[in-house]
């Protein structure tokens, strides 16, 4: 819309620099009004400025503002603007003196109108994208009452998927963004907080039995502004080989000129396991004796823990400099008695207008955290807590000695009630993430941003048994002292430019570079045959190992969109890529994609046709490429093993062949969808139909063996994600006494392989060879043995006869069938409905339910609850009282069938009642405003799993192991009150 | 694939430059060629002498770990060793059980197969290696004659170990679908590399350095190439050859594998530490009256086992650093004790047989006892099944001495791994 002379005049403005000032002096103009919504209720921090120009200013809270225009320059147009509602556009009539322009803003329900640069690197309004983008902001994120930002997303993105893999204290969440699209990398998307590109690993230096923590749970979510989250390919192209799962990007807040804001919030609360497992209560044991006593040890393992969370936030500043200083300190004791989570963070955020076209922001935030762990979960280490609730039979007495204050040897790992009182792991984050970025605008058409980013940190885990424990393997203890230490580093440089228009038409155009460097550095040190009274790494057996994973990447983009007015905006980029990581063969990679975004209602016929009842609909498509690194920096090479011969030492190549050719993994994304509004604005939808495919998977392959190999990783696999995703939302009614928005989102998915190497199927290690991987499979589906049966699906005995008589009563013993794939823990589909009902602007109440659907998990709980030798299960009672037939559970433990259970479930994720203290008793706190807010999170759960929580995984954050029910903690049940003051 | 590339990827170089130049990077940073911290790659082992020094131990210690596959799979195909139970699934599959419903098939997706198949061709790899990177790095004389000729017997050995367990082999591997050949060419080349290894050492002895820092202790070069000249010139039927390069040997030599603390034997392992595998109770049983190999070998008491088969504990590699015996004065006088006798030199060959004989504490046999070509064969085949225990010779052994029949297979399957990236794979047998 930017006309060619103020183009030209920029320029020219540029070339003379400050020699050929304007001798022009022209009166000066002001502009006074106040912004409201459509119930007349005034909108504070609303943006009003001169479009095209960097003149504004932003309303009070009354929604008023007043803003002075030095040297106004025709033509003058007033832009109001706030995220939420439709941005509108006044002309101006006269240059001097004062005007009044009192403005009513509409509620934009789809979010169209907002600015968003993650998928363009440009700001852009989201109805120009081409491929879906979705929105969340800080208040959403905060409003969750959890302590990660990515469990906070839950149910507010369509087609993300967010799963909580573990109730311990410090997280544990896997965001899948449309399915999954590798299989030997990590499935999480890209994290860039302020541009700062971060890491969100998931290491098990020591190992807790699976589950662990992610780094992204380092961030605060009461620093968060906003968040963008790209979800395809088709719109995250301009991140290239790190793309293929997604883009979430994050930004916090900064501050604004005038008077100090202060914000102080704080909650306490309480968090308490949600479900307990039904125990055997048989009064005789196996052996037919009677029992003496059952003990239930989930009575001692679990807790309420207590919760709190206080955090200030400072913002102000002036025209020039404006600051946003947060702090915050988050407590949290996990529902399994003995662990806990302590998180410090602070975050300083600074802007400066170094001179008229260039502008300094800085973003530091600094967080250290320590987390009190206990071993569960067991897909390597068997000894942890609820673990060991299982392995020990429910008859044995597993509480200490009262004289000698010894705890009995576990039966088969270890006593889960020592474990507590004796084991130690904890888990220490010190992590500094910091970015610096210039703006520089040498004119109004020309911007370029140079940005560096830092994230570095140190992660301690560490390990303490100690000697004489319950463990009758580690007599000796053990000790483990783990660091990670990681550095990454981006540089990007973005330059674009805004063409002058022609006509109608617009043309931007951008281009840019980046560059990435990170490095994982991680000792292990761990000592057995404890050293007599000591609790760090020193033993008779020592052990000590290092490694270290470095790569860099060189990114270059270029860009171009053309707008036809609002009616139509093409996109086209282009990103290459070059990785240390890929062959030296295929180090340069392409990644391009298009985008379009066609708004119908700017078709004259079209409007005649839609009528009123159509008030907005844009189709939009897109077609992008995007890439995913090798697992490992140096799986490239031919790596050479250290081979002794005897008392000589020698190097042999590894049996697993480097691959000069590896290329990074590729997805090919396209996207179809379209945004309507009706009724006024007051219902939107939001429609994406979604086709990703991804080739050159990253797999073993074997490599003729007469070669001198093995194995070789290759690009060798494909697989494919389709679905849909849809969001609705509603204004159901809106009156100032009372309002009430519903939104509802939906997805489906349903990811399949559709090949991998020529050696077939296979499977992932450290799943119980359980979970395989096989062409035209759902990739990581369980596989094992299934029942014998007969045309009519009766479960056969080992001579063939149904195990059930007519009555439905068991009197056989089953027999084993042939292996089969069983099921598969990939949701077909997942939703999320969120009411939100406001009374008299003061009472405000939120309502979420999020639901999964056909999804299948594998419940090893119950396959162990019911094993004889343990029979801690409330099943096996059946057979030690005759039900079923002795032997019968022997029998049913190895049909892994069994074991295979529906994991729908609809949880009440979040209720929130918030009440708004009238105005008169805020004051008398000295606030302009105060909030009380009551809270709960996953206080229900509606499923037919039987396991302690169907959302949990043991395989924690790993890619393929997914629905595995393994003594993961569950997600607790929370409740919550806070306090929310703005000063 | 066996070349090195240290060539720079020429194609991105350029781009990778404007980039690099674009966002204001260091130089260095743009090097995308980062060197693995944790592991030594190509160009540091193929191209410095350290490298080619290392490489060669490696090798020595490849073919030292691979001892257990050689040893067990040969000992239980020809009915030398048993599984000591049923469990041992892939194990299992090489054994002829009495009871032919305890058989089980051996498929050409065993692991052990494969794993057999696969360690003696890794062994040629790293010989391979050695042979080409050697021209290009600089050593002694006495360290590059060294290296060349343990080259070239360790490769020689892994083609005779081969080609006495599958009918045919590849033996060049420069790629990744060599083709087959025969067992005869097999052996012909086995003889070729041990031959060359010969000049090679003959033309330049080893250097101090080879035989003190390079040789594992134990192994005596020029003698271990000989012996294993005379068997396998007597596996390829040259019985004048297999003569000639037995008696090419020193009384007194003989050569070892010496494991160590380090280098834990994996016969140890599969015999003692895992029990996997013990001695067929026959072995004991039949023994004459006072051998003394037969109390050093075996346990008295018959094991449980299953199939109509009888085992009994072995006693060699009791521990992890028991040593291995690459040849033994018994071995050189059987070889040439079967050489003579197949020559129908029947008097000097029954003198060998009693030199075995007399080292085992049994009475010398009379020329009237064993006056026939037959008898004379049948007692080596003997004393070859009591003095070669556990040598993993004992398959070849009941081909030579026409008992071929009495073996699991006649020959192995090729391992499917092979078969399905490599399209010269025959059929299996």
């Amino acid at each position: 819309m930017m006309p060619l002379r103020t183009h030209l005049r920029a320029a020219t403005l540029f070339l003379l620099g400050t020699v050929a000032l304007p001798a022009l002096l022209q009166a000066q103009l002001t502009v006074s009004g106040r912004v409201t919504d459509e119930t007349g209720r005034g909108l504070p921090t609303v943006s009003v400025l001169i479009d095209g120009t960097r003149i504004g200013t932003v309303t009070n809270d009354d929604g008023t503002y007043r803003l002075v225009v030095a040297e106004p320059r025709p033509p003058l147009v007033l832009l109001v603007r706030v995220l939420g509602y439709k941005p509108q556009r006044f002309p101006l009539a006269t240059t001097s003196g004062q005007i009044t322009q009192d403005v009513s803003l509409f509620r934009d329900i789809l979010n169209l109108s907002q600015l968003v640069t993650t998928a363009t690197r440009v700001e852009t309004e989201r109805a120009s994208l081409g491929a879906s983008l979705a929105t969340v902001t800080g208040s959403d994120i905060a409003n969750a009452g959890v302590a990660q930002v990515d469990a906070a997303l839950a149910g507010k993105v369509p087609g993300a998927l967010v799963q909580l893999n573990s109730g311990t204290p410090g997280g544990g969440s896997s965001v899948r963004l449309r399915g999954l699209s590798t299989i030997s990398r990590s499935a999480e998307p890209l994290y860039i907080v302020d541009g700062v590109i971060v890491d969100n690993g998931s290491s098990q230096l020591v190992d807790l039995g699976g589950n662990t923590s992610n780094r992204i749970a380092d961030l605060d979510p009461n620093d968060i502004e906003r968040m963008e989250i790209v979800k395809g390919a088709a719109a995250a192209a301009l991140y290239g080989s790190r793309a293929n799962n997604g883009v979430v990007q994050i930004f916090t807040k900064r501050g604004r000129p005038g008077a100090l804001r202060v914000n102080v919030r704080t909650s306490v609360g309480q968090d308490e396991v949600e479900t307990r497992i039904p125990v055997n209560q048989a009064t005789v044991n196996a052996a037919g004796q009677p029992v003496a006593q059952r003990f239930d040890y989930q009575d001692e393992i679990f807790q309420r823990g207590l919760t709190s969370n206080t955090s200030v936030g400072l913002s102000g500043g002036d025209d020039k400099t404006q600051f946003y200083l947060g702090g915050s300190v988050q407590t949290q004791d996990g529902i399994v008695r003995t662990t806990d989570y302590l998180r410090q963070n602070i975050r300083l955020n600074v802007d400066r207008q170094l001179t008229d076209w260039l502008k300094l922001s800085t973003s530091t935030g600094y967080v250290t955290s320590r987390a009190n762990r206990q071993a569960s979960g067991g897909l390597v280490n068997n000894r942890g807590v609820l673990t060991n609730f299982l392995f020990n039979s429910n008859d044995r007495n597993l509480f200490p000695n009262p004289e000698t204050g010894l705890y009995p040897l576990g039966q088969l790992a270890s006593n889960p009630l020592e474990v507590m009182a004796n084991w130690k792991a904890p888990q220490e984050i010190s992590r500094f993430t910091g970015g610096v970025q210039l703006n520089a605008t040498p004119f109004e058409a020309l911007s370029i941003d140079y940005r560096v980013g830092i994230d570095n940190y140190t992660d301690a885990q560490s390990s303490f048994v100690p000697r004489g424990s319950s463990a009758p393997d580690l007599q000796g203890g053990l000790a483990i002292s783990a660091n990670l230490r990681a550095r990454l580093l981006n540089q990007d440089v973005d330059v674009t430019y805004r063409w002058p228009a022609l006509g109608r038409w617009r043309f931007v155009s951008g281009v840019g570079s980046n560059y990435q460097q990170q490095q994982f550095n991680s000792t292990i040190a761990r000592a057995e045959n404890l050293a007599l009274l000591v609790t760090t790494v020193q033993g008779s057996a020592q052990f000590a190992s290092q490694s270290i994973d470095e790569r860099r990447i060189i990114g270059f983009y270029g860009q171009q969109q053309i707008a036809y007015g609002d009616l139509l905006t093409l996109t086209a980029a282009v990103r290459s890529d070059a990785s240390s990581a890929f062959g030296r063969d295929e180090r340069q990679q392409y990644f391009p994609k298009f985008g379009a975004s066609l708004d119908l209602t700017e078709v004259e016929g079209f409007r005649n046709l839609a009528g009123t009842f159509v008030n907005r609909l844009r189709v939009r498509g897109g077609l992008g490429f995007s890439g995913e690194q090798p697992p490992g920096s140096f799986d490239r090479l031919s790596n050479y093993l250290f081979e002794p011969s005897g008392t000589l030492s020698g190097v042999v190549n590894s049996t697993r062949q480097g691959n000069e050719g590896l290329r990074p993994e590729r997805a090919r994304e396209t996207e179809l969808g379209f945004d309507a509004e009706f009724l006024n604005g007051r219902v939107g939808i939001e429609y994406t139909r979604f086709d990703r495919s991804v080739t050159d998977l990253i797999l073993p392959q074997t490599v003729t063996p007469s070669s001198g190999f093995t194995e070789q990783l290759s690009n060798v696999g494909s697989l494919r994600n389709k679905g849909n995703e849809v969001l609705l939302r509603s204004f159901n009614v809106q009156r100032d006494a009372f309002s009430w928005s519903t939104t509802v989102t939906y997805a489906t998915n349903d990811p399949i392989v559709t090949r991998v190497a020529s050696g077939g199927a296979f499977f992932i290690p450290e799943s119980f060879n359980i979970i395989r991987v096989a062409a035209d499979q759902a990739p990581g589906h369980f596989w094992g043995t299934t029942y014998r049966r007969n045309e009519s699906g009766q479960i056969l005995n080992a001579a063939g006869v149904p195990i059930a008589d007519a009555n439905g009563t068991i009197t056989g013993i089953p027999a084993i069938g042939p292996a089969a794939v069983l099921g598969n823990p990939n949701p077909k589909n997942y939703w999320s409905v969120i009411n939100e009902f406001t009374v008299r602007r003061s009472l405000n109440l939120r309502v979420q339910f999020d639901g999964v659907g056909d999804v299948d998990l594998f419940n090893f709980d119950r396959r162990v609850l019911e094993t004889p030798a343990f029979g801690v299960g409330a099943a096996y009672a059946d057979e030690l009282e005759g039900r079923v037939p002795r032997g019968y559970f022997a029998a049913r433990r190895s049909v892994f069938e069994e074991y295979i259970e529906d994991g729908s479930f609809v949880k009440l994720r979040e209720i929130a009642l918030t009440y708004t203290l009238p105005s008169a008793f805020a004051q008398r706190l000295r606030s302009r405003n105060a909030s009380i807010t009551f809270s709960g999170r996953n206080l229900m759960t509606w499923t037919d799993y039987t396991g302690w929580d169907p959302e949990t995984n043991t395989g924690g954050q790993r890619t393929v192991v997914r629905g595995f029910g393994f003594a993961a903690v569950p997600i607790p049940r929370s409740i919550a009150m806070s306090v929310n003051l703005n000063y | 694939m066996t070349t090195i590339t240290a060539r720079p990827a020429r194609r991105s170089a350029l781009t990778t430059l404007f980039v690099c130049a674009a966002s204001g990077t260091m130089l260095a940073a743009c090097n995308l060629d980062i060197a693995n911290p944790n592991a030594a790659t190509e160009v540091n082992v193929l191209t410095t002498p350290a490298g080619v020094r290392a490489l060669a131990v490696g090798l020595q210690g490849r073919w030292g770990n691979a001892r257990a596959d050689a040893v067990w799979i040969p000992g239980l195909v020809a009915n030398e060793l048993g599984v000591t139970n049923a469990s041992l699934a892939p194990q299992r599959a090489f054994q002829r059980f009495p009871d032919a419903g305890a058989l089980t098939p051996l498929e050409d997706v065993n692991v052990d197969l494969l794993n057999f198949w696969s360690r003696h061709y890794q062994i040629v790899r790293t010989a391979n290696e050695l042979l080409a990177s050697i021209e290009g790095v600089t050593l002694a004389p006495g360290t590059v004659s060294g290296v060349r000729a343990l080259a070239f017997t360790m490769k020689a050995y892994a083609f005779g170990t081969l080609a006495e367990a599958w009918q045919q082999i590849p033996v060049d591997i420069t790629g990744f679908q060599s083709t087959f050949v025969d067992r005869a060419t097999a052996l012909n080349t086995t003889l070729d590399l041990l031959a060359e290894a010969r000049r090679v050492l003959d033309a330049t002895p080893p250097s101090a350095e080879f035989t003190s820092q390079l040789l594992t202790p134990g192994i005596d070069l020029p003698s271990l190439v000989r012996a294993w000249q005379a068997r396998y010139a007597l596996a390829a039927g040259r019985n004048d050859q297999a003569l000639a390069f037995a008696n090419d040997v020193a009384a007194s030599a003989q050569s070892e594998y010496r494991y160590a603390t380090a280098d834990q034997s994996p016969l140890w392992s599969v015999f003692t530490g895992l029990r996997y595998f013990s001695a067929q109770a026959s072995l004991r049983t039949s023994a004459e009256t006072g051998d003394s190999r037969v109390t050093r070998l075996f346990g008295p008491t018959p094991q449980a086992s299953f199939g109509g088969s009888s085992v009994v504990p072995v006693l060699i590699f009791a521990t992890q650093t028991d040593a291995y015996a690459m040849f033994t004065q018994d071995e050189l006088s059987l070889i040439r004790a079967e050489a003579l006798a197949r020559l129908n030199r029947l008097p000097e060959a029954l003198a060998q047989v009693n030199t075995v004989r007399q080292r085992a504490n049994l009475m010398p046999r009379t020329a009237a006892e064993l006056s026939t070509q037959p008898a004379l064969l049948t007692e080596i085949a003997r004393q070859r099944r009591y003095s070669l225990f556990a040598s993993g010779l004992a398959w070849g052994d009941l081909r030579r001495f026409g008992r071929a029949q009495e073996a699991r297979v006649s020959w192995l399957p090729y391992p499917l791994n092979e078969r399905s990236s490599n399209p010269n794979t025959p059929p299996n047998p």
